[in-house]
């Protein structure tokens, strides 16, 4: 299986529509998404899942409400359609699954959901009827086994916890892990069915020589033996549901524990936010301080845009006046002439006699009524004022910094509301999810130690369920060779026990080929992780005890927190490669908590892949200056994830 | 306004009187961060009255604050010359009365910048 795209309608914080390619080739298959957190790496691992299967889980592994994941924003648009599609590819076969749903929010906080709807259609074909569409998915990922795919940070610490556990609980896990890789549950069923049907068969035939009463002896020891199976069986059965009960409380405990961690990173986080808030108050009274210090000197500034027209008019009389002035000059001058003239009887520019006396006496007189007609100024009086008023001239570029100022301001306090807003809301959930650790700790060792009593229990009941099932097997075969069985009923009641017989060997032997495949995988990617010289691979024994082998080849149980890690990722990495032919690793912020070399280790691992690999990152685990060339030239597509506003994200082709 | 001559002071008011409105008026803008001082928040009021061109308000005799003139001599010196008046403690006192009567619903439902509340506008706004 290789997914192709994916498209998000309103799912999470993609508003609207959106679709990604995630086709690759086997040269680059690496799909590399880049985002702070916050920004919906999860949200996207969770829209591949729930498309695929209908339903998801939180981190810490408990089932997650669908209407978390509609979009807030489009809710706030009133009734809204919600969907995720994956286009994928599988066994050369293209298909579209389209799941979709309608949300609204009835009142602030609560949704509901309705007109649910999935959609599989096969490239070109006619789409399969919905009832049959779990069962086809599950053909091509099955569900059971589909966290070794899709799996997060979170995964990787539950199951690097269970790995750390007492022994037997370890032990258990193995087990179960290397059963969900091989299908052992179906083998399971398998050999129930053939139980029944012998057990009919044999039944009916011991009704057979009943009837002709002879060996009555062979017939009461049948039927004592099959009484004292069944009544076993109803035992074991039994046993099993307690134990299941048991391993859902062991699970419900681990859950609850593993949120008190959560309770411990919202408390750092609001630590964190109280010194931003302090911090953000200081600057925030500085700039007020600031801005008030502003208003206190610049006591004009509320009247300065009528200063500032008071400013331009002045310069704009003192203009007028100047022109008066000048005019005043000119004819001044002109008259000054004109009486030079009349008194030499010479033109004072060029020195020749005036003739006409008439006629420059009417130009005097009309230049001084012209010069009586100019107004007197006093420009000196404008010039004050002109310079009274400059100072105020700076209005404009104080009243700007005042308005980037208030700007500022207005930021502060809008990022400070939100950083209380997110204080109060953790001390919310903070103080509705205060467990009393001590005593969920103790429940958790009880319920592990009647675990280990049913466990114990269980496997004396089975061993005695295996004798009476053979006992209970060869009666059946002694009545199947009497006589009077027709030969066609004996022939297939022994078809029937040898097929029980071949399952009972298969069973032991699939499960330990595939113990024994799953530690030489998991072997050989831990060496590819581990930045330590000194291992030399990972064991898991014969009853499911897995351990690090030091550089002797001895058994290493008590290993560093960072060499568990290693482990683990490696034991989910071999559970994943051994199960199925091919499907894509989708890794969610994998590699938050490990340190430099061992991130190297990951992303060398990862430039092995021929096969897709989905990768969702923070900064503080890929640099892409720094490891992309790890990966080797192997990233065929790369996105960045964004934020566009606090309820809104985009992907972006990086 | 155009005579710069600055007029000869004559008969003028030594204390300059608040109203108690603009006294509270006053306090606020101090307490929401304004302004420095209650005088600073009264003389950008009286700035404010100024530009609008406010009409004068009752100033009842008992109650409010009292300061002496010299505490407003750079906007009483400004007043002379720019309105001008042989009282500018008198207009002042009118000024800033009016001004704060003016701003007063604002400042007291809170939640307003300096700005907003001196309606003063951006400055490519005003060029």
């Amino acid at each position: 299986m290789q997914l192709s795209e994916i498209s998000l309608d309103n799912w999470g914080p993609f508003y609207g529509k959106h679709s990604i390619e995630l086709d690759v080739t086997a040269a680059s298959p690496v799909v590399l998404f880049r985002a702070e957190n916050g920004r919906g790496k999860t949200s996207l691992l969770r829209a591949i899942v729930w498309c695929l299967y209908g339903s998801m889980s939180d981190q810490d592994g408990t089932p997650l409400d669908l209407d978390r994941m509609v979009n807030v924003d489009a809710l706030q648009d009133g009734d809204v359609k919600f969907g995720v599609s994956l286009r994928f590819t599988h066994k050369g076969a293209e298909y579209v699954l389209h799941r979709s749903g309608s949300a609204i929010e009835d009142r602030p906080g609560k949704v509901t959901l309705s007109h649910p709807a999935v959609d599989l259609k096969p490239a070109g074909g006619q789409p399969f009827p919905a009832a049959q569409i779990p069962e086809i998915i599950d053909g091509i990922l099955s569900r059971e086994i589909s966290d070794f795919f899709f799996f997060d940070g979170e995964m990787l610490n539950s199951f690097e916890k269970r790995l750390r556990d007492d022994q037997s609980t370890s032990q258990g896990f193995v087990r179960a892990q290397v059963e969900r890789a091989l299908g052992l549950p179906f083998m399971t069923m398998l050999a129930s069915d053939l139980d029944v049907l012998q057990s009919d068969l044999t039944t009916n035939l011991e009704i057979v020589i009943r009837k002709t009463q002879k060996h009555a002896g062979l017939s009461e020891k049948y039927l004592k033996a099959k009484d004292e199976l069944q009544g076993v069986e109803s035992d074991l059965a039994e046993i099993r549901t307690q134990e299941k009960a048991v391993d859902k409380e062991i699970a419900d405990l681990d859950a609850e524990l593993a949120k008190v961690d959560q309770i411990k990173d919202l408390f750092f986080e609001r630590k964190n936010l109280e010194d931003e808030v302090a911090k953000a108050e200081t600057n925030i009274s500085d700039l007020q301080a600031w801005l008030a210090r502003e208003s206190e000197k610049n006591w004009w500034l509320a009247a300065a845009g009528t200063l500032k027209a008071a400013l331009d008019d002045a310069e704009a009389e003192r203009d007028a006046l100047t022109e008066t002035e000048r005019q005043r000059y000119g004819l001044e001058f002109q008259i000054g002439q004109v009486e030079k003239q009349l008194s030499s009887g010479v033109c004072p520019s060029c020195g020749q006699p005036t003739h006409d006396e008439h006629e420059k006496r009417a130009e005097l007189e009309k230049l001084n009524a012209e010069l009586a007609e100019v107004p007197s100024t006093s420009i000196g009086d404008v010039t004050a004022r002109l310079g009274r008023l400059r100072p105020f001239s700076a209005g404009a570029a104080t009243i700007q910094r005042i308005f980037d100022l208030e700007q500022d301001l207005r930021r502060a306090k809008v990022h400070n509301d939100r950083r209380k807003s997110r204080i109060s809301e953790i001390s919310e959930r903070i103080s509705d999810n205060t467990p009393d650790i001590g005593s969920l700790e103790r429940n958790l060792l009880d319920k592990k130690d009647t675990k280990r009593r049913i466990s114990n229990a269980l496997a004396v009941l089975d061993e005695k369920r295996a004798s009476l099932k053979s006992s209970v097997q060869d009666l059946g075969s002694q009545i199947a060779n009497q006589p009077e069985v027709d030969e066609t009923e004996r022939r297939l009641q022994k078809t029937v026990s040898e097929a029980q017989e071949l399952v009972a060997k298969s069973y032991d032997s699939f499960r330990q080929s595939m113990r024994e495949n799953i530690q030489a995988t998991a072997s050989d990617l831990f060496m590819r992780l581990t930045t330590e010289p000194d291992y030399t691979g990972i064991s898991i024994t014969d009853d499911y005890l897995i351990s690090v082998l030091d550089h002797d080849h001895h058994q290493q149980y008590m290993v560093s927190a960072g060499v568990n890690q290693i482990l683990t990722t490696a034991f989910i990495g071999a559970l994943g490669e051994c199960s199925v032919e091919e499907a894509p690793l989708v890794m969610d912020t994998p590699m938050g908590r490990l340190d430099v070399g061992h991130r190297s280790g990951v992303l060398k691992w990862v430039s092995t892949f021929t096969s897709q690999v989905i990768l969702f990152v923070q900064s503080g685990e890929y640099d892409p200056d720094r490891d992309a060339g790890l990966l080797a030239g192997k990233i065929g597509r790369e996105y960045t994830i964004n934020r566009l506003t606090e309820r809104r994200s985009e992907v972006k082709v990086a | 306004m155009s005579d710069v001559t600055s007029p000869a002071v004559v008969d003028d008011k030594t204390n300059i009187r608040t109203s108690e409105a603009t006294a509270d008026v006053l306090e606020l803008l101090v307490k929401q961060g304004h302004f420095v001082t209650q005088l600073g928040a009264f003389q950008a009021a009286a700035m404010l009255a100024l530009r609008k061109e406010l009409p004068a308000v009752d100033i009842p005799s008992a109650g409010g604050l009292n300061y002496n003139q010299g505490s407003f001599k750079q906007v009483i010196d400004f007043l002379t010359w720019y309105v001008p008046t042989p009282t500018p403690a008198r207009l002042l006192e009118q000024l800033g009365n009016a001004g704060a009567a003016y701003i007063g619903e604002k400042v007291r439902s809170g939640g307003y910048t300096l700005t907003e509340i001196f309606e003063i506008a951006q400055p490519d706004a005003t060029a």
